[in-house]
């Protein structure tokens, strides 16, 4: 059998940097939805933390461990994910959840990318409708957003943001936040933002 | 325009898509016949003031939403779960 060479939905595109801002991709070990049948959270809930997990966060937030990290993904939604790059997985959804929650590997359906650095904010605010202040849109909050018109998930993280959009748009959607970026860059040398 | 997603908060009116009067959510039963039928497919009130609308938060949390919008206006009155407006508990 041939080896074929898995590629990422932006191989060869990031990282981009202006002065500011730097866009990166992110690769997780795995993203598995996990959506509860109705009454069932208590159950889940048990289940995750007997596989060493947390519960399901509130709505908007995040819960768990690196490897175990809990997001919500929208209504009835959320995403399991192992933040340890390359980390190995099994794609079989545990039969554990099987009268609980229905589960399904998105692994390969989700592309992550990261925003960092002074001006990421900024270069957000030209693409998003979000309130993505410091003292509003805090560590462990989740948002389901607009972003360029595209459905995505945003993330705040330690030194910027995390930006998950189906795989289908990725590369428009780098597009677009680069484009924002070079626009913000231009704007800060010619001394029309502080 | 914005709308206080139950869910998400208050959010641009960007992120929602306008589905039409939340009469769909009364859907007759199968052997309710066609004047029934009729009424619910083509017939709508034209109020000038509260309007109960459905609206649906697709580039957010992806909810069904029950608006009361005041349409002369664009004021926002009230804004449920349709899921839970229709297993009344809104
Ligand atoms: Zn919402």
């Amino acid at each position: 059998m041939v080896d074929l060479t898995g590629l990422s939905a932006l191989e060869g595109l990031l990282p981009y940097e202006v002065d500011g801002a730097v866009l990166s991709a992110v690769s997780y070990g795995a993203i598995t939805s996990i959506m509860p049948f109705r009454g069932q959270k208590t159950a889940v809930n048990v289940r995750l933390k007997a596989d060493g997990g947390a519960a399901l966060p509130r709505i908007g937030r995040v819960s768990g461990p690196v490897a175990k990290r809990l997001i919500w993904a929208g209504r009835g939604q959320y995403l399991l994910l192992d933040l340890r790059r390359g980390a190995a997985f099994d794609t079989t959804p545990d039969p554990a959840f099987d009268e609980l929650a229905a589960l399904s590997d998105q692994t390969s359906a989700w592309v992550v990318m990261r925003l960092e650095g002074a001006r990421a904010q900024e270069v957000l605010a030209r693409l998003c409708p979000l309130d993505l202040r410091a003292g509003v849109f805090k560590r462990g909050h989740v948002a389901r957003t607009e972003l360029a018109h595209m459905a995505v998930i945003l993330w705040r993280r330690p030194k910027g943001f995390e930006i998950m959009v189906v795989r289908s748009v990725a590369q428009v959607a780098m597009r677009r936040l680069s484009g924002a970026m070079d626009s913000v860059a231009a704007q800060a040398v010619l001394g029309e933002i502080s | 325009m914005r709308l206080k997603c139950p869910l998400c908060g208050d959010r641009d009116a960007r992120e929602f898509h306008y589905r039409g009067a939340a009469k769909l959510m009364e859907r007759p039963e199968a052997g309710a016949g066609e004047a029934a039928f009729y009424d619910y497919v083509y017939l709508r009130e034209n109020p000038v003031g509260a309007n109960s609308e459905l609206w649906f938060h697709e580039l957010g949390c992806r909810a069904w939403l029950c608006v009361s919008r005041d349409v002369s206006s664009h004021e926002i009155l009230s804004v449920e779960l349709a899921d839970a407006v229709k297993r009344g508990q809104a």
